[in-house]
């Protein structure tokens, strides 16, 4: 867990560990300081786990961490458990639709901005981590447009604190050029996708694109074990 | 280019084009045919359903697989139970191999409705299903324990229930699964704002309804001639592994690497 504790080189360039040793060594460490980064994937891929360990990292170095989520906290401890990881000991704040200090509602898109706002303000003098997990319902049940600008107005708050926020978004349930248009307001694009090669189906993972460090047009494989996410170079 | 789904129903037309003709000539060679049409979308449908379930992470998701799996395996069940199982007896052979496709299924409507919660935007629970399920379980597990009893009961004592009678409740149990099915399947589609879901469960409709509309003719209950009835049988067959074969690849996006 150590290996992988954030570390700041200097005021300006910050790095806050994604959790997962082999995810950060491809980012040169881990996601930029004062970042949004947005993880890509289609239903059940586990973009949430992405999430998950992003938070268990932080809370374990002792940043404070929201988590938002439209599901109820049980059920996310449930999930959270399924990949080995523990979010009991030391809780992130929960923005959940059940179980959270927070409620989330699905149709107050005004109230979720004011919270996540209110909550950054509050931990000012901290280091934040964000993870957003309501992407893609709220995209569901508003114009994309109204979705794009809570987003870009969030970001930049976002961006004034010592924070870096992670937000999942579903491949497949959105228009590809709603998918373009998200992937533009964040500073990284992770993906997380199955590939049909022939007659087998491969989980590869690409760094799309991230913020200080050049493209990388390379995939990865990636699978899930009880000690974490393996990610491993693709060859054909 | 072609993707695989067109590129395998373009063989399976070719394949009951080559059944229908043969069939007419000789009724040994085209059931050969017919027989590798079925078997290997039947296989293929399982082998994209596995291979996709291994490659997702979340069990929600590889439990829908996995059923829409074991469903598509029990297809072989189906039509070979009265032979796997005739040492049993008839009673059983017929009952078993009924009981185990009715289980699939409805494990399978089970995973899909908790999956499909998941992409309603508004995260209804469909029937209150998280609840009823809870009902549902053991109520199958007792109906699937006694009617496989008093099969085994009635198949080796002479005062046992007479088959017509086991075979209405049998009846029953389907419509009762159907009923369900009926209702929450296109319910939980409908709530779905996910396209891929609502493509996956269109195609598992589309082989559940397949085989009860051509249940019938299969079943010699419709007055037609043999071969003509054959060759209805063996369409429908064909028709409702691709069915699986499409509900298996449409539960998520499978893109190809691009060497850019």
């Amino acid at each position: 867990m150590f290996q992988c504790l954030t570390f700041c080189l200097n005021d300006a360039w910050c790095l806050a560990s994604s959790g997962i040793p082999a995810l950060d060594k491809l980012m040169a460490d881990g996601y930029p300081d004062k970042s949004a980064v947005l993880v890509v994937g289609p239903p059940g891929i586990g973009k949430e786990a992405l999430g998950y360990w992003f938070s268990q990292t932080g809370l374990v170095q002792g940043d404070f961490c929201l988590y938002v989520t439209r599901l109820s906290v049980r059920e996310i401890l449930q999930d959270v458990k399924g990949f080995g990881i523990d979010l009991q000991q030391r809780v992130p704040l929960w923005l959940a639709s059940e179980g959270g200090q927070i409620r989330y509602d699905v149709n107050d898109l005004a109230n979720l901005s004011f919270n996540i706002k209110d909550i950054l303000r509050k931990n000012a003098d901290r280091r934040i981590r964000v993870v957003i997990d309501v992407l893609s319902s709220l995209l569901m049940l508003n114009q994309p447009e109204t979705i794009y600008k809570f987003l870009d107005q969030l970001l930049t708050e976002v961006k004034q604190y010592d924070a870096v926020l992670l937000a999942t978004v579903e491949e497949g349930m959105h228009k590809p050029e709603v998918l373009t248009a998200m992937q533009q307001l964040f500073d990284g694009v992770v993906e997380l996708k199955l590939y049909e090669e022939g007659l087998r189906v491969l989980p590869l993972l690409r760094v799309r694109k991230m913020r200080g460090i050049p493209p990388q047009p390379g995939y990865y494989n990636f699978s899930f074990t009880r000690a974490g996410m393996e990610v491993s170079a693709y060859g054909r | 280019m072609a993707g695989k789904p067109d590129a395998t129903l373009t063989i399976l037309v070719f394949l009951f084009i080559v059944t229908t003709v043969t069939a007419s000539v000789s009724f040994d060679v085209a059931t050969v045919f017919a027989l590798i049409a079925y078997v290997a979308i039947i296989s293929y449908a399982v082998y994209w359903a596995f291979s996709i379930r291994r490659a997702l992470a979340v069990r929600l998701y590889r439990n829908q697989e996995l059923a829409l799996g074991f469903v598509a395996a029990s297809q072989f069940l189906d039509a070979t139970s009265h032979a796997v199982f005739i040492p049993l007896g008839f009673y059983l052979a017929y009952f078993v191999g009924e009981a185990i496709v009715s289980l699939v299924v409805i494990y399978y409507i089970d995973a899909s409705v908790l999956a499909g919660r998941m992409s309603d935007p508004l995260l209804r629970d469909t029937l209150h299903w998280r609840r009823l399920r809870t009902f549902i379980w053991p109520g199958i597990v007792i109906y699937l324990v006694a009617i496989v009893s008093v099969a085994t009961y009635s198949q080796y004592s002479t005062g046992g229930i007479p088959f017509f009678t086991l075979n209405a409740v049998s009846v029953l149990f389907y419509l009762a699964w159907g009923s369900i099915f009926v209702v929450a399947i296109p319910l939980t589609a409908l709530r779905s704002k996910d396209p891929l879901l609502r493509s996956h469960l269109g195609w598992f409709t589309a082989f559940i309804a397949l085989g009860f509309i051509l249940a019938p003719v299969g079943n010699g209950l419709v007055p037609l001639p043999t071969l003509v009835a054959g060759l209805i049988t063996v369409g429908s067959l064909i028709a409702e592994g691709y069915c699986l074969y499409r509900s298996a690849r449409a539960l998520v996006p499978l893109n190809r690497v691009s060497l850019e």
